[in-house]
């Protein structure tokens, strides 16, 4: 059986690298899922990521057993995330939601399907660039919420305190992010296929 | 900014698994045909985002990089010791630092001991402390730190 996280940090703690790796091994793909989604350049995810682990491993002695390894890690990477987007960005107004949402509020979900099956994404590389640069083209606020919830499956309350936010605003932040990107995706599969 | 229609909100809590179970069962009993549309709809651009997502990330390895980066923050910073003639105990350095400190700001105030101007930019080139030479540099960062410049006083000690 496979030693559990808390386990393999306890090792990580006593200077074990092996269990370092290990932690390394099982978090990172989830890590860099997460970093991708948000900061959507794949070299800037991997500087994120590494920076992140690096983050934990000086950090290892202040970890709380009964906290969850990945948890800990998610926010480190959320937050390293979130800071890069405002650097890049150069502005904090991209955290706003004054200015997060251009479109009025009228309508939600529309009750149609884009068209595409989310098993292609997994093999298809056009269809996977396509849904990023969709991703890229929300606000940072809504492409982190989504990302948040649509690959990790954080609750609101989760994402409310990741972003120190009200649950509120977490809810709003989702709900036009999935409806921006049903928008962009749709309008991607008619411009792709314009019979269908 | 407010989200769409109560009936979104409610839907979309319902999506995520945010009702209490009888606030599901009221959801589920009042579900129309467009409502079930829309949450196949939220369960397309889920599964479209995280599967596009989980793939990139499928051939990802950190560890090489880490690996040197963990072993090599180690080594930096015992170069950077020796480099600064750091030692073990900071009260030493500190004590050094103070000495070099004192005497560099005794020879501004009183003299520089060559009648030439410094090539380094700085009133002083060198000094001597404690039986060490310590060279002086000016170090220009206006292109990071505005308008700021650094000097740094460099002693090296033998091992």
């Amino acid at each position: 059986m496979e030693p559990d996280d808390r386990k393999l940090v306890e090792d990580a703690r006593r200077g074990d690298a092996t269990a370092f790796r290990e932690l390394v091994t099982r978090h990172q793909r989830r890590a860099f899922a997460v970093a991708l989604g948000m900061v959507h350049d794949p070299d800037d995810a991997r500087d994120i990521c590494q920076e992140a682990f690096l983050k934990v491993h000086k950090n290892l002695a202040t970890f709380e057993g009964d906290a969850q390894f990945f948890t800990w890690l998610y926010r480190i990477v959320v937050n390293l995330a979130i800071d890069h987007l405002r650097k890049r960005r150069g502005q904090q107004v991209e955290f706003d939601d004054a200015q997060a949402n251009d479109e009025p509020d009228e309508g939600g979900i529309a009750p149609h399907r884009t068209g595409f099956d989310p098993a292609r994404a997994l093999a298809d590389k056009e269809l996977r660039n396509q849904i990023l640069a969709a991703l890229d083209k929300l606000t940072p606020a809504h492409r982190t919420v989504l990302v948040m919830r649509e690959v990790e499956g954080l609750s609101y309350q989760e994402m409310a305190d990741t972003m120190k936010c009200s649950i509120g605003t977490i809810m709003s932040r989702l709900f036009h992010a999935r409806k921006k990107m049903q928008q962009l995706l749709i309008a991607y599969r008619k411009a792709a296929n314009p019979a269908a | 900014m407010k989200m769409g229609k109560p009936e979104d909100e409610r839907l979309q809590r319902y999506f995520d698994g945010e009702l209490t179970p009888e606030e599901r069962a009221q959801v589920e009993a009042g579900l129309s045909e467009d409502d079930r549309l829309r949450l196949a709809a939220l369960g397309e651009v889920r599964g479209l985002v995280a599967n596009a997502l989980t793939a990139e990330a499928a051939d990802i390895d950190l560890w090489p990089a880490l690996e040197k980066k963990l072993a090599g923050g180690g080594k930096a910073e015992a170069k950077a010791r020796r480099r600064w003639g750091l030692r073990a105990h900071p009260a030493s350095w500190s004590a050094g630092l103070v000495s070099a400190a004192a005497a560099a700001a005794l020879l501004f105030f009183v003299q520089p001991w060559h009648s030439g101007h410094p090539q380094n930019g700085c009133d002083i080139e060198s000094l001597e402390t404690v039986g060490a030479v310590a060279s002086v540099i000016h170090m220009d960062d206006a292109p990071h730190n505005g308008d700021e410049a650094t000097t740094v006083i460099w002693t090296t000690e033998d091992d």
